[in-house]
């Protein structure tokens, strides 16, 4: 229960796009963030003040096996339930198509594929390529009955004339009702784009709402007393526990500024969750006590960011990672240049490389966004 | 008249050299410090803070003059209306035959300092020259064109030429890409793919407008794309890649380039 005896809200919400609340920062966090943003802005080091109540350099990091029980890989249930309810809820004014928006390791495919298996709904796969460069339409959907899924609209689009050409008459297709009812996962960094480019309706926007620090401790609390006894976690700055002792007390704010940071992004704050626990105890040997270390560990992007590589990562996040060949197709940058760019940000941490599919680190991801919103590059609204 | 003139200054002592010393000592530092660190503000902002903080350096340089002119002054003359009167008439004179344009130059940065038709980081062309304004002296703007060359152009041009300001003072710059195209082909689809081929380049400005406008001529269909890329230093990056995926998607039209007419310019 919460602190004033109002009702807690759920954990996990959708809402419409416009609808979502970012969580706020404590004007004393505002303050820290305002001086840590000029500190980088003049490029010198701003660390945080006060005396710590733990030496983080005495604090190691959690195996794997420790972190697996811990903060074990989000389950998504929860959230294709709450799909499940918006929609039951909106009925039929959600229109022909709605789509679920998420940010970058908000893992909408996911979360819309366990809610396809839920509803016996048809997922339809993802388009190769060169069909999308041969301007094709990116999924051929007969008109039918059967609801159809499409967990990552990011898949089928590519910053290209004839590819976007492709995909628009695909979606005038879909919106017009023409092929039956569905739902379309979509990353947020696309969705800004053809918001803008092909002027998608925002009322079919929905997304998650929101996790604050309130939130993010319900439910890293919930998923770590699923693998067994809730430990003690202090956060090493204040000393003070960063869940509350019992579900009945208060709820911590010792997320609020992690909430913050992460724009109440659950999937990137699961990242920097895992980052952050620290332990005392020497190798082998398993505490009890666990730490949650004060600073986030965020990719650090060069000191003078030039102008091909802020077009690389905003090209990254439009498409929600892109193989290297692809690159090169949306990009006036030859193959080597890209991947030059890429390797040195790969070096600093702010991009990874899965299976030939380049995007934005999770721990790069707030260095990024703010560096393109500082060069005026178009912005996701997540 | 030589004793008139003289009893216009005031006794010049050792007191009076060194606060008149302070003074342009204090004046010059002031001014150089402040360029140079609103310049290295400047230059680490992006988007419209940039170009705030650029209009800054003269209106600062300014105010730093006419404060050191103000202090200065009555150390070295008694200030009355008549001796000022003596005094500008005397200077105004000397400058009438010896240093007009130079003089011109100086009062045409004072006035462009404060209507600024062109300011530090934005895109002007001045009688041929077009290029980004990177510093605006007291006498001449430098400006640096697409080649890398440097030109001074004294303020004096504000007077009577005519100023082109291509981001109108803001950080937004239309760029145009030009296409010329055969008579035979369809013109809907053209205006269509130009201007996917605007909003899919990697500098589009997404929050200003795209346009893509067609001509009839003698020879074909002259068709524009205005669109703004995120910054203005972009624009010739922007303008190369709207042209040559323009070109391209044009052909997978079928759209022909069209052929030039031997004697007929644009227009007939």
């Amino acid at each position: 229960m919460a602190q004033d005896d109002q009702p807690e809200p759920p954990l996990w919400e959708m809402i419409s796009l416009d609808q979502r609340e970012l969580p706020k920062a404590s004007q004393v966090s505002q303050a820290s963030q305002r001086w840590r943003a000029l500190g980088r802005w003049l490029r010198f080091g701003v660390e945080a003040g006060d005396d710590p109540a733990k030496d983080e350099a005495e604090l190691q990091h959690l195996s794997q096996v420790r972190l697996a029980n811990l903060a074990p890989p989000i389950d998504w249930q929860p959230g294709a339930r709450a799909l499940t309810r918006y929609l039951a809820e909106v009925g039929d004014s959600a229109g022909p198509v709605t789509f679920l928006i998420g940010a970058p390791e908000c893992h909408h495919a996911e979360l819309l594929r366990v809610w396809a298996m839920q509803q016996a709904a048809r997922t339809l796969p993802e388009p190769l390529p060169a069909s999308l460069l041969a301007g094709d339409s990116p999924w051929a959907l007969e008109p039918s009955e059967t609801l159809w899924v499409i967990p990552q609209l990011e898949r089928g689009f590519l910053r290209q004339a004839v590819a976007l050409a492709g995909l628009r008459n695909f979606l005038e297709e879909a919106l017009a009702g023409r092929l039956g009812r569905g739902v379309i996962g979509c990353d947020s960094w696309t969705w800004a784009y053809l918001h803008h480019a092909l002027a998608l309706p925002d009322a079919s926007a929905v997304t998650l709402q929101a996790f604050d620090g309130a939130r993010l401790s319900r439910y890293f609390a919930h998923a770590a007393r699923a693998a067994g006894k809730l430990p003690a976690i202090r956060a090493v700055g204040s000393g003070e526990l960063v869940f509350a002792e019992s579900e009945e007390a208060p709820v911590s704010r010792e997320l609020q500024p992690l909430a913050v940071h992460c724009r109440g992004q659950l999937g990137l704050a699961w990242h920097y969750w895992r980052a952050r626990l620290c332990e005392v105890a020497p190798e082998g040997h398993v505490a009890d006590a666990l730490w949650l270390a004060e600073k986030l560990d965020d990719a650090i992007l060069p000191g003078e960011v030039g102008e091909e590589t802020v077009l690389l990562l905003h090209t990254l996040l439009l498409h929600g990672g892109l193989d290297e060949t692809l690159l090169h197709e949306v990009l006036p940058l030859s193959r080597a240049q890209a991947l030059s760019g890429l390797r040195q940000l790969q070096r600093r941490g702010v991009v990874s490389c899965d299976a030939g599919r380049w995007r934005v680190a999770p721990l790069g991801y707030v260095s990024v966004r703010r560096l393109l919103e500082e060069r005026a590059y178009l912005l996701d609204a997540l | 008249m030589e004793d008139d003139y003289l009893q216009m200054f005031n006794d010049i002592d050792v007191a009076a050299l060194v606060e008149l010393a302070l003074v342009v000592v204090g004046a010059t530092l002031l001014i150089v410090l402040s360029q140079k660190g609103l310049k290295w503000m400047a230059n680490r902002l992006h988007g419209h803070h940039r170009f705030r903080a650029f209009a800054l350096v003269p209106l600062v340089r300014l105010a730093i003059l006419i404060i050191a002119f103000s202090m200065a002054v009555p150390v070295l003359i008694d200030p009355s209306l008549q001796n000022m009167i003596a005094l500008l008439g005397a200077v105004g004179l000397a400058i009438g035959f010896a240093l007009k344009d130079y003089v011109s130059s100086l009062i045409a940065g004072v006035v462009a300092a404060v209507e600024m038709p062109y300011r530090p980081g934005d895109w002007v062309e001045i009688e041929g020259t077009y290029g980004e304004v990177v510093h605006v002296g007291m006498r001449t703007i430098q400006v640096v064109t697409a080649d890398d060359d440097l030109v001074s152009i004294p303020h004096l041009k504000i007077w009577d030429s005519a100023i082109h300001n291509a981001n109108n003072n803001g950080d937004s710059l239309q760029c145009v890409a030009d296409f010329y195209v055969h008579p035979d082909h369809d013109a809907a689809r053209v205006i269509d793919a130009l201007r996917d081929v605007a909003l899919t380049s990697c500098y589009l400005k997404f929050d200003r407008p795209i346009a893509v406008v067609a001509s009839e001529q003698p020879w074909g269909t002259h068709y524009k794309i205005r669109a703004y890329p995120v910054d203005p230093r972009q624009q010739f990056r922007f303008v190369t890649d709207l042209t040559l995926r323009g070109r391209a998607m044009l052909g997978r039209l079928g759209a022909r380039p069209a052929q030039a007419l031997a004697g007929l310019g644009e227009g007939g």
